[in-house]
């Protein structure tokens, strides 16, 4: 795409409209290359990340025997140490119901003797109904209810990691 | 086009074991002008800065000899404290936590953090640089000492004000 | 020097003097010189600029604040680093391992008392820099950048203190933790994740302080110091400590 002028010189334009279009498409060329980089590299590290989470856990298993049914008497309220569960039973039936705060996770206290307040949390003072319904306090949600059944030697087992959503008691 | 002669503006000198590493915008000419009210670093800097870091590690030793860092009983995941208390830095936010987690444990410091670091991208009047609580700023001082204040009375209220089960108490009744 | 003249009896006698140019590489020169070279001259000094303004040394200006924070910084990882040698991060030993500190090492209490005293001082230090730096207006072009790296010294410095003050394995950790980690949960989303991965499990434990060692031992650590760096260099860079414009 040069010119010619009277002294025959060839004279270039200072830049061709390829060259343009070049410049085009080394932007392309460039974008694409960063972007596959960058996606290769944060797929590679999300990926690498999964290297923190363990995959296996030497905790305590979360379905447990808490004894059998003559340990707990109608009537009764049984706090299973380092459990953070407590066993209620009554007339109709039995429950699991869980005693960590759902606000911060510290121990509840169950409270003895008060017809409207079954449990307080200590550090920020969450009180809880008799049924785990919250009454007071920053706790934002009710305490749940675990699965619990009797094993075929007799024994009854709680599992903590199945809430039981319905609430429904343990029929004894 | 003619080449432009190559002229070494910074030649380099043997004998010496710098060089120029960046050239920074001045307000104005530096000629003949020697660096104003300036001192050698060496003796002048590096004599308060050691006397600094003695004073503060006499300090730091002094109350460590005075007062021993507390430990309590053993961990028990059995039985929460009452009250359960962050350490004092934390506890502001604990005395937010305590009305609402979500917003107290979350929000507000999530909040806290991204103001602090979009501050100076925000506030860009270059006025009152260098000079304490300069007159032409006084919006932004009242502004970050509202916030300056709010923490501190909340870590107050949560360090001495607060009691078994969260309770609100006075720190010298029981 | 013409190598006729060397000679291993004239080198015995220079040695202390040839040792000693060796290490300081410097030449005689005017006093002046002598002063710049004793801060360039040096990798712990040449931070520094040769000269400064007289209104960074004013005490009344920074009150050292950053300075301050810094040292407690460096008194934290010396005794820090003291301390590892009696401690082990199990959920068996950690706790007797402070009582032994406290009771057999020698001095075990006092290096104690000064990490855990120092942390305090040192978040307490950097939030009041903080505060200078803003009555100061000094986070003002260029400066801008130095303060986004000064509010991640802030959170580094935090999350120090916090993973520390899980490793003496008493209830005021256990609980502090299970406090703070909890709080994490709170995030949308991603919150129960991020507290899994925090406590490395469901709950504090062997794993969470497995966790906690590390991040404060190594990795905060490590970082601190690297933002550290970042952040004194960029006060030469960006001209030195703010001070009035027009003086
Ligand atoms: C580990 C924490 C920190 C250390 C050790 C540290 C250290 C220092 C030191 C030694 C100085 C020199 C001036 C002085 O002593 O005041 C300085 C200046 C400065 N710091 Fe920090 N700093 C820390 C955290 C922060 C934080 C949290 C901020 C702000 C959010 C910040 C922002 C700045 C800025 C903008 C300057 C320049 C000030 C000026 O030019 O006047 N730094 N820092």
């Amino acid at each position: 795409m040069s010119s010619e002028n009277s002294t025959g010189a060839t004279i270039l334009p200072f830049r061709t409209t390829d060259e343009a279009v070049d410049e085009e498409r080394r932007g392309f060329v460039k974008k694409m290359a960063v972007t596959a980089l960058t996606l290769g590299v944060g797929g590679a590290a999300i990926q690498s990340a999964r290297f923190f989470k363990p995959n296996v856990l030497y905790e305590p298993s979360k379905a447990f025997k808490v004894g059998d049914l003559s340990t707990f008497p109608i009537g009764s309220r049984i706090v299973i140490e380092g459990r953070g569960i407590e066993i209620v039973r009554e007339r109709d039936g039995m429950h699991a119901i869980s005693l960590v705060c759902t606000h911060l996770g510290c121990l509840i206290k169950p409270v003895e003797n008060d017809p409207d307040i079954g449990y307080m949390c200590p550090c920020h003072g969450s009180t809880f109904a008799h049924k785990g319904e919250v009454q007071g306090g920053p706790a934002p949600k009710d305490l749940p209810w675990y699965e619990m059944y009797m094993d075929n030697t007799g024994a009854l087992v709680v599992d903590t990691s199945k809430v039981n959503h319905k609430r429904t008691k343990l029929a004894v | 086009m003619q080449a432009a002669k190559k002229e070494e503006i910074f030649p380099k000198d043997p004998n010496k074991t710098y060089s120029l590493m960046a050239i920074v915008d001045g307000d104005s000419f530096q000629v003949e002008k020697g660096p104003e009210d300036t001192v050698q670093s060496w003796p002048h800097l590096m004599v308060r800065e050691l006397g600094l870091f003695l004073l503060v590690l006499a300090v730091i030793l002094g109350v460590s000899l005075l007062f021993n860092a507390p430990l309590e009983e053993a961990a028990n995941p059995q039985h929460s404290t009452n009250p359960a208390k962050a350490p004092w830095y934390f506890v502001g936010i604990q005395e937010l936590v305590s009305y609402s987690a979500l917003l107290g444990g979350i929000v507000t410091p999530a909040l806290i953090v991204v103001s602090l670091l979009l501050l100076p991208y925000l506030d860009r009047n270059p006025k009152g640089t260098g000079v304490w609580f300069s007159r032409d700023r006084r919006v932004a001082t009242i502004l970050f000492t509202i916030f300056v204040v709010a923490m501190v009375i909340l870590i107050l209220i949560g360090q001495f004000l607060r009691g078994p089960n969260w309770h609100l108490y006075l720190p010298w009744s029981n | 020097m013409s190598e006729s003249a060397y000679s291993i009896k004239e080198s015995i006698m220079q040695l202390p003097r040839n040792i000693k140019a060796s290490i300081s590489r410097r030449g005689e020169g005017t006093a002046e010189q002598e002063r710049a070279a004793a801060v360039f001259g040096n990798m712990f000094l040449h931070v520094h600029p040769v000269r400064v303004h007289v209104n960074s040394l004013r005490a009344g200006y920074t009150f050292g604040l950053g300075l301050i924070s810094f040292y407690l910084f460096l008194i934290l990882v010396a005794s820090g680093l003291l301390l590892m040698f009696y401690y082990t991060p199990s959920t068996e030993l950690a706790y007797r391992n402070m009582k032994d500190l406290e009771y057999v090492v020698t001095f075990g209490v006092i290096l104690r008392n000064v990490h855990r005293w120092s942390a305090h001082a040192m978040v307490a230090f950097v939030f009041l820099h903080m505060c200078r730096v803003f009555y100061t207006g000094s986070y003002k072009a260029p400066r801008e950048f130095n303060w986004v790296i000064g509010v991640f010294l802030l959170l580094v410095t935090l999350f120090l203190s916090f993973t520390g003050y899980l490793l003496p394995w008493d209830q005021l950790a256990f609980w502090a933790v299970t406090v703070g980690s909890n709080i994490a949960s709170y995030m949308p989303v991603l919150g129960d994740y991020v507290r899994f991965l925090m406590l490395g499990g469901n709950e504090v434990g062997q794993m969470a302080l497995l966790r906690f060692y590390v991040l404060h031992v190594v990795a905060l650590p490590l970082l601190a110091a690297t933002l550290l760096g970042v952040h004194f260099w960029r006060i030469r860079k960006d001209g030195g400590l703010s001070r009035p414009s027009n003086d």
